[in-house]
Order: C-alpha cells, then structure tokens, then sequence
C-alpha cells in the first residue's frame, strides 16, 4: 500500500484501523510499522475520531420503547405472505377425482326404496304443471317479493347488514415487498 | 449468539409479540442515534424510530431473508423518513448555523466537557446531509463501506468521498478544540 492510497483512506474511515474495509487492513498495519509518516498522519485522524466519539445520544427510553411496542398490531392485522396457491392443473385433476368418485358411489350404492303414499298423501300433493311448481309450493317464497332470501346485503331493502369479510376485518394487503426508493 | 434477525422477522411475520420486543430491544437504539444525526433532532429522531418499526411490522410477512441485510434495510426506511421530514424543514444555511472558529487555538482541556460535546454536535449536524449520513451510518453505526453504500444508494467511491469531504470539513470547524487537527487538514 502506498502512503498516498493509505492517506485516501484515512481520510475516509479514520484513524483506526479495524474500521477499514477488511481488505484494506493487512497493507495498511504493515504500511504503518514501516512508516513514520503513516503513523503521525493516523495519530492525527484518531483525535478526529476521538473527538468524534464525544457525541454522546442516550439510551431509548422505557416511554419510547412503550411506546414502539404498543404499534405492535393485532395478529390479523400483520401483513402475511399470500396463501400457497394450488396450480390450476391440481385443482383440475382433484374436482375430476371428486366428480368421479361421486358418480361412483351412486352407481354402486342401491337407491333406498321408495315407500309408496298413501291415499291421504296423495291428495295432499295436488296436480302440478311443472316440477318446480311442487318446489314453490313447499315454500313461502314469493318470487314477486322485493328481498330475495339470498344475497341481499341492501337494508333499504329491509336485508340485514353484511358482515365484513374477513380477510377485509384483518387488513390484508398485498405482499409484495416493499423497499422504499 | 442470539437468534438471527431473519428469524426474528419471520416470527414477528406470525405476530410473535416476543419476537418484536426483541427486534426493538437489538435495534431501537441504533436506529435512534442514526436518525438523530442525520436529523440534528433527538426529539425527531424518536418519532422516526416509532415510523421505522411500525414498517417492520407491517412488511415483516413479505421481508425475503435472502435479500438485503435486515439492518440495511432498516437504515434505509430511516433515511427516508428522515429525508421526508428534512425535505419539509426549511434548511438553515450552513455558514450561519455554525459558529466562527476562535481567533486562535485553544487546547481542548481549557473546554468544559459540555462544551466540547456541544461544538462537535454542532459540528457534525451541520454538515450537508450526505456527509453527515455517510458519517452517521460509518463512524456511529460501524457499518461496512458496502453496507453504508447501500444504505445510500451510492458506489463505494462515493461514499468514500463524502466521507472525506466530511472529515476534511470536521477538521477546519473543530481546530479550537484540537489545534493538531489543522496539519491533518493542511497536507495533501
């Protein structure tokens, strides 16, 4: 190492030397057992440093360490990496395995028999044009009503109010990571 | 050695209350000096400490331990916030922020200690901003020259320069405290 590159870096990190980069070091302690001129020049950048090192800024505080803990969020709301997705081909291959299975066991399973009505029962069902119309009829579903049973989330319709989806109660939001610029 | 900071993140990923005390215990502190002298404000320094860790709360389930040093990434949410809150202050321009040096040099004994500690505070915190970030993030935080590079988005040449500039700077506005100082900023 010459004196001049000893000098560039002295400047830059100080008069010590296990503040160098690592690489820099070896050169720079042998430069300076052989050099007096390194040693005055190190000498005088360490009184930098000491002076430096005057600058005293005290410990957190109890208060502010307090008061970073308490930003700790609840559980939901700590941002989690997105679910493992199942690749599109899995999911395929499983609903045709369930499908099928399905389909099996009802061809293998017997259909239960069929106890035959009554006269009273048989009276009771009336006369139907269509098969739903024996579906309606069970029912106090009135297809002229303004609020349908299902998927009403209107109370001006005089539905309930919706409940939050969870995953918009905890928060989420993207995972992507973030580096600020 | 105590568990890693990766692993650390990866709990706090999961809310692991214990896991985030022992994050701000490690590094609240370092994050508190470093602000403080980039922002010459203790005061603001621990409202920036409060922003830094709520970010690692928040983005602790997409932190990629493969990546960046946790402690790099940490610096680097500190020096923006900071910046966000320099760039709203309107900077006091740097030759009327210091005092003119002493007539003459004056041995450091002759100060009292407050004194000495309050002309080198003033000293550094009224450095230009980079200087005084470079310096903060090497000399106070003993991070490497790569790592602070990092930190500040500069190549290492340029982190060395700013260094230098700082040091040289140091030397001429801290000659009362230390008449030596000037032959260091006198050769080359």
């Amino acid at each position: 190492m010459t004196l001049e590159r000893f000098t560039r870096l002295l400047d830059a990190y100080g008069g010590r030397i296990e503040r160098w980069p690592e690489a820099e070091r070896l050169a720079a302690r042998a430069l300076l057992g052989r050099s007096a001129d390194a040693r005055a020049r190190a000498a005088v950048a360490e009184q930098l440093d000491a002076l430096l090192d005057r600058i005293s800024t005290p410990a957190p505080s109890d208060a502010l360490v307090a008061r970073v803990l308490a930003t700790v969020p609840a559980r939901a709301a700590v941002r989690r990496p997105p679910a493992r997705r199942w690749p599109r081909v899995m999911v395929g291959a499983t609903g045709g395995l369930a499908i099928a299975a399905s389909l099996a066991l009802w061809l293998v399973h017997p259909s239960a028999p069929v106890a035959p009505l009554g006269a009273s029962a048989i009276a009771q069902l009336g006369v139907f044009d269509v098969p739903t119309d024996a579906l309606l009829s069970d029912t106090d579903l009135d297809l002229g009503d303004d609020a349908p049973a299902f998927g009403c989330d209107d109370p001006a319709l005089g539905c309930d109010e919706p409940a939050l989806e969870p995953a918009r109660r905890s928060g989420r939001l993207s995972a992507a990571k973030e580096m600020p610029a | 050695m105590g568990e890693s900071d990766d692993d650390l993140v990866a709990r706090v990923a999961r809310a692991d209350h214990d896991a985030c005390r022992q994050l701000v215990e490690r590094h609240l502190r370092r994050v508190v000096v470093f602000s403080t002298r980039v922002l010459g404000s203790p005061h603001e320094a621990e409202d920036v400490a409060q922003d830094v860790f709520t970010r690692v709360w928040t983005h602790a389930g997409s932190w990629n331990p493969g990546g960046a040093r946790f402690t790099t990434w940490l610096f680097r949410v500190a020096l923006n916030l900071c910046r966000d809150r320099l760039g709203r202050r309107r900077e006091v321009p740097l030759d009327d922020a210091i005092d003119p040096p002493d007539p003459g040099p004056t041995p450091a004994e002759r100060f009292e200690e407050a004194d000495v500690r309050r002309l080198v505070t003033r000293a550094v915190d009224t450095l230009p901003e980079r200087q005084r970030t470079a310096l903060a993030l090497c000399h106070y935080q003993g991070l490497s020259n790569v790592e602070a590079a990092e930190v500040m988005d500069l190549s290492v040449e340029a982190l060395e320069s700013l260094l230098a500039r700082a040091r040289r700077t140091l030397r001429e506005r801290l000659r009362p405290l230390a008449p030596e100082l000037l032959t260091g900023g006198r050769r080359g």
